[in-house]
């Protein structure tokens, strides 16, 4: 090689009239940006290595740090863009395929921000949360056409298996292995504390979240690591992974670095190996053979747990999602494609897979007009990012909706995008104790608990506006939302008017 | 008049005394006897006095309300005469008979003053023990004095330290072939002596004075190998003997101090001896000697007064420690003072003034001599020879590792961390 | 009495504690003044001791005070109102007996420009405002103050 063309992508601002040398930064940089120059008697940057992570940032006791985009200018060119000049240097350079962490970022419509909720008026009063009854609790599971009532009132109708949620939140799939077992533990004591639940991902549930199970979701995935009897038992749900939002038709990918003796036992696979899952189940090739999948879990944990189905946003969603209901499903996640992820091609991160908005909107429509809406309950993830999100994703017609980006930035992370490398400065996408042990459960636990309660609390005041005392009542009511800065064909399949009809 | 706690002696042993005492009596009377006028003080600190470093007032050990809020009643400036175990009284020069249920005999040491020939009370002739001593020597000084010292040890070479601040010309004359060879290693007492010698200090090693000329001052002395030094101040730093004859003379069991059990018992019951005058057990030679150091005087003095008060404490372990400073070089020794010819293990790491020796025997440490910047950490070796940690237990090497906690056993540092000492 | 509590795997090794107790024993109460100004770089009583599983460690207040036995000067002390251990550094005159004594090496030796030098340990910061500014620093909870 001669001369790499690669430049830095971010400059590393110290300001001289706070830095006091303490080397808080040099300690804390995973990158080896930071350096003290005994020389110049001065902290210096070597920002080449810099992915913006902020741990300097934050850790540095005078904030005499910033970072911002390296001032390399290109010539204007709308077409030409740094980004994807940059990304040719780099594939002619490594000869690799491009890997993203975390969700897209590209330009794309986010459709969230191009709907508006109803407030109740003179008419239909809202509802004042802090004084009435507010229901945001929600259960998860296949519910029967109609029920049967004893002479008592007592339900005679033999009910599917449910899982309760104390709001329509749950924790989404980050695998340990793609992240540490503190980000997980932190998320498992969050979940019981809240009542709603965590999912294991396709790493298997290390034994040390053993008390925490039953609020665990654990994963099926294409590669069935860490999946055996006890495994299947120990969560309050199963998931059959067949896709996910951020890299539609492929499986997943944990780089040989990030396994290690831990992430081996729980996965059941040799240290140092890459994990890689393959892109389909080796034994669903067809709509029955996932059938039989389902109900072989449900034979393993004797119908006692409702079998949930993870499906990526693509094209014909709608008809995919009605085979997944009539194939014996109780429950369909729907995941988007700005979902995040620790590791993705970035081709098809960016390229793959639909916006979760319209995909729920398509299959909770299809579902309701086959008549079988009621046998599964929708699950939509990809990137919600607020309360808001929330209560327009159940008013398109999602019973709970997927955290996970949320959740990890709750947690300390700062979206560098760099979890690939295994090089995580806050502790949460590394297997290095020496990184890991910087997420402490116990305080990244409570700041997700007090995430999720001001959530639960905005998703109440949101719905007292509206004049609804509980989720069910917004659950597909798509009437509580108006389209902004929409065309037509885009309110039609959200399957909502527009601003001012 | 009867007091329940009575203490001969006013320095460390006597204030840990109190203190031990107050930790499990919170009510029953205490009377010290304190032949010097005034409150305790540091005693090592009059070379610091002499050196402008400290002031008398500062000198005082304990804080204002020290005796008050304990409830001592401190008789200064009164000699005790005599110890009658019989009647169980002290009998005092100025303060007439003081009958005890539990005395401690903490009389401490006087100088050592070998005999010399012409030595006779001359006004310029001092020991350097008292504060009085070294209030006597600054006025005595000026910038021309010449001042020969007798005893290049701890107390000879502080004493030189303190009175360079008022005169250059200053001249120590030791026995041995070297300097502080009581607690220093060779090569140690080399680095000490060339610090010395570059600031101007003259030595004479291996020579004590065999006489000295002048009636009513000492004009010059005479050494042992003919050498004459005149001066005009003779400072007598030798050594301590211990202060034993109220003990002896009341039929207590004295060797060469009054010998005490692990709790500081004596031969008679209800008498208790610590500090200077008390002959205890020195853990790191395995030996019963005294260990004549400010800081086992207090230890000594608070055990003392545990066990006078009827309370329990663990057995104290107890072996030499000394940290000085020597005209800017520190130095900090422990435990034995020995070599291979003793049958120990020495290894050392020297840098220039930065010194580190450590003495071994049986895979484990027994003795060490830090100076200069190596002096930092010290307490972490000598905890390691407190609680005899072998080697192999350790988590570095006694040598080489940077002495911090990291040094300890794994199940030490876990404890210290946890707040599980203790 | 107060003590601090060390939890060893939950340090990071960040120093944060080393810069914030610096700051809260300076006279300005402001790190860059302290370190500037003031010139206290190095007057930290609590150290960071680096590498893996490594962790910061201040005076550990041991019961049996083995540098308040050692001292010469009476500068160590017990302080009567709230049981700690503290170094009155204006009676002190720097023999380093405490740091021989010491059996976790916490104190350390401090020379002023002027040549002044005394022994350095940690005070829980009664001298401030008694809240440790190591404590309130840590980005972790490694260090929790506690009643024993």
């Amino acid at each position: 090689m001669s001369i790499s063309f690669q430049m830095p992508r971010y400059e590393v601002l110290r300001r001289e009239d706070r830095c006091v040398k303490c080397r808080v930064c040099e300690r804390q940089c995973a990158n080896l940006v930071h350096r003290y120059d005994a020389d110049l008697d001065k902290m210096i940057a070597d920002e080449m290595q810099c992915v913006n992570c902020q741990r300097c940032v934050v850790m540095c006791p005078t904030r005499a740090i910033a970072i911002r985009r390296y001032p390399l200018e290109y010539r204007e060119n709308a077409n030409w863009t740094e980004r994807a000049i940059v990304e040719i240097q780099r594939q002619a350079e490594g000869g690799g395929v491009l890997l993203s962490g975390m969700g897209s970022p590209d330009d794309k419509p986010v459709y969230w921000d191009h709907m508006m909720l109803n407030a109740s008026q003179v008419t239909n009063p809202s509802i004042d949360p802090l004084r009435e009854p507010m229901e945001t609790s929600v259960m998860l599971g296949c519910k029967p056409d109609s029920v049967t009532l004893g002479a008592d009132g007592s339900v005679k109708t033999k009910l599917p298996p449910q899982v309760r949620l104390s709001m329509p939140v749950m924790f989404s799939a980050m695998s340990f292995g793609s992240i540490s077992l503190n980000a997980q533990k932190s998320m498992a004591i969050a979940a019981k504390k809240l009542g709603i639940t965590f999912n294991t991902g396709e790493g298997g549930l290390h034994r040390d979240l053993e008390e925490y199970k039953d609020a665990a979701v654990v994963q099926v995935a294409s590669g069935r690591f860490g999946v055996h009897t006890d495994y299947l038992s120990a969560g309050c749900m199963i998931e059959i992974k067949i896709g996910q939002g951020a890299k539609p038709g492929i499986g997943g990918h944990l780089p040989g670095r990030k396994v290690n003796a831990d992430v081996s036992v729980t996965r059941m696979i040799p240290e140092g190996t890459d994990a890689i899952s393959p892109a389909p189940h080796h034994d669903i090739y067809s709509i029955e053979d996932l059938r039989q999948l389902i109900f072989s879990l449900k034979e393993a944990t004797e119908y006692k747990k409702p079998v949930c189905v993870k499906i990526a946003a693509v094209h014909n969603v709608a008809a995919i999602a009605s085979g997944i209901v009539r194939a014996g499903a109780d429950v369909i996640a729907i995941d988007g494609f700005r979902g995040g992820t620790g590791a993705a091609p970035t081709r098809f991160r960016d390229n793959v897979g639909i916006p979760v908005e319209l995909a729920l909107a398509a299959v909770d429509s299809r579902l309701r007009k086959e008549g079988i809406r009621q046998r599964v309950s929708l699950i939509c993830c990809g990137s919600i990012r607020n309360s808001a999100d929330i209560v327009k994703a159940v008013a398109i017609g999602a019973d709970a909706c997927y955290i996970a980006s949320s959740a990890l930035i709750a947690m300390g992370c700062h979206m560098c995008g760099t979890c690939f490398t295994g090089k995580c400065n806050w502790g949460i996408a590394t297997q290095d104790e020496r990184l890991t042990r910087r997420l402490n459960p116990e305080i990244a636990s409570e700041r997700l608990v007090n995430l999720l309660s001001a959530w639960n609390h905005e998703i109440m005041e949101m719905l007292g506006g509206m004049g609804l005392n509980s989720i069910e009542a917004l659950r597909g009511n798509r009437l509580m939302l108006r389209g902004i800065g929409l065309n037509q064909k885009e309110l039609d399949v959200l399957g909502i008017a527009h601003a001012g009809e | 008049m009867k007091v329940k706690y009575l203490i001969i002696g006013s320095s460390a042993a006597s204030i840990g005394a109190i203190n031990g005492i107050r930790q499990a009596d919170k009510s029953g009377s205490i009377a010290v006897i304190g032949e010097e006028e005034g409150k305790a003080y540091g005693r090592p600190l009059i070379s610091y006095y002499l050196q402008g470093r400290t002031t008398k007032e500062k000198m005082s050990y304990m804080d204002e309300g020290f005796y008050l809020r304990n409830a001592v009643e401190l008789y200064s400036g009164v000699r005790a005469k005599k110890i009658d175990v019989a009647k169980k009284a002290v009998k005092t020069d100025k303060a007439g008979s003081i009958g005890y249920e539990k005395l401690l005999v903490a009389t401490g040491s006087v100088p050592f003053v070998p005999p010399m020939e012409g030595l006779d009370g001359q006004e310029n002739a001092h020991t350097f023990m008292r504060f009085s001593d070294a209030s006597a020597i600054e006025k005595e000084l000026d910038e021309n004095s010449r001042v020969v010292i007798v005893g290049g040890g701890l107390i000879g070479l502080k004493a030189a330290e303190g009175i360079y601040e008022h005169t250059k010309n200053i001249t120590v004359v030791e026995l041995a072939p070297r300097v502080l060879s009581t607690v220093l290693d060779e090569e140690g007492s080399e680095i000490v002596r060339e610090r010395l010698e570059k600031a101007g200090v003259r030595f004479e090693l291996g020579k004590t004075v065999k006489s000295v000329v002048g009636k009513k001052k000492i004009t010059s002395v005479v050494l042992t190998d003919g050498l004459e030094l005149p001066l005009d101040a003779l400072v007598l730093a030798i050594g301590v003997r211990p202060n034993t004859a109220l003990a002896k003379d009341a039929g207590i069991i004295v060797d060469r101090g009054i010998k005490v059990d692990d709790f500081m018992r004596t031969s008679e019951k209800d008498v208790f001896a610590a500090g200077d005058a008390a002959q205890g057990y020195d853990d790191s030679s395995e030996q019963s000697r005294i260990l004549a150091l400010w800081v086992n005087a207090a230890r000594q003095g608070f055990t003392a007064g545990i066990t006078m008060a009827g309370a329990q404490i663990e057995k104290q372990v107890f072996l030499p420690l000394n940290a000085i400073g020597l005209f800017g070089l520190s130095v900090a020794t422990a435990g034995v003072n020995a070599g291979e010819k003793e049958g120990f293990t020495v290894r050392t790491e020297r840098n220039g003034e930065e010194y580190r020796r450590i003495v071994e025997k049986d895979g484990r440490l027994r003795g060490y001599v830090l100076m200069g910047r190596e002096v930092r950490g010290a307490g972490i070796l000598t905890e390691i020879i407190y609680q005899k940690y072998t080697n192999a237990e350790l988590s570095g090497d006694t040598v080489h590792s940077e002495l911090n906690m990291r040094l300890m056993p794994l199940s030490y540092q876990r404890a210290a961390l946890e707040l599980m000492q203790d | 009495m107060k003590k601090i509590k060390i939890n060893s795997s939950l340090c990071v090794g960040c120093g944060r504690c080393e810069v914030f107790c610096t700051a809260n024993h300076s006279a300005s109460r402001d790190i860059y003044k302290a370190y500037t100004l003031e010139g206290l770089r190095g007057t930290n009583r609590i150290h960071l001791l680096e590498g893996n599983d490594g962790y910061a460690v201040q005076c550990r207040q041991c019961k049996h005070t083995p540098c308040v036995f050692a001292c010469i000067s009476g500068s160590m002390h017990v302080d009567p109102s709230s049981g700690a251990v503290i170094n009155d550094t204006k009676k002190c005159v720097g023999c380093w007996s405490c740091i021989a004594a010491c059996p976790n090496g916490c104190v350390f030796p401090y020379h002023e420009k002027d040549g002044t030098k005394y022994a350095l340990k940690c005070d829980l910061c009664l001298s401030a405002d008694g809240e440790p500014a190591c404590v309130k620093a840590c980005p972790n909870g490694a260090l929790t103050l506690v009643e024993v």
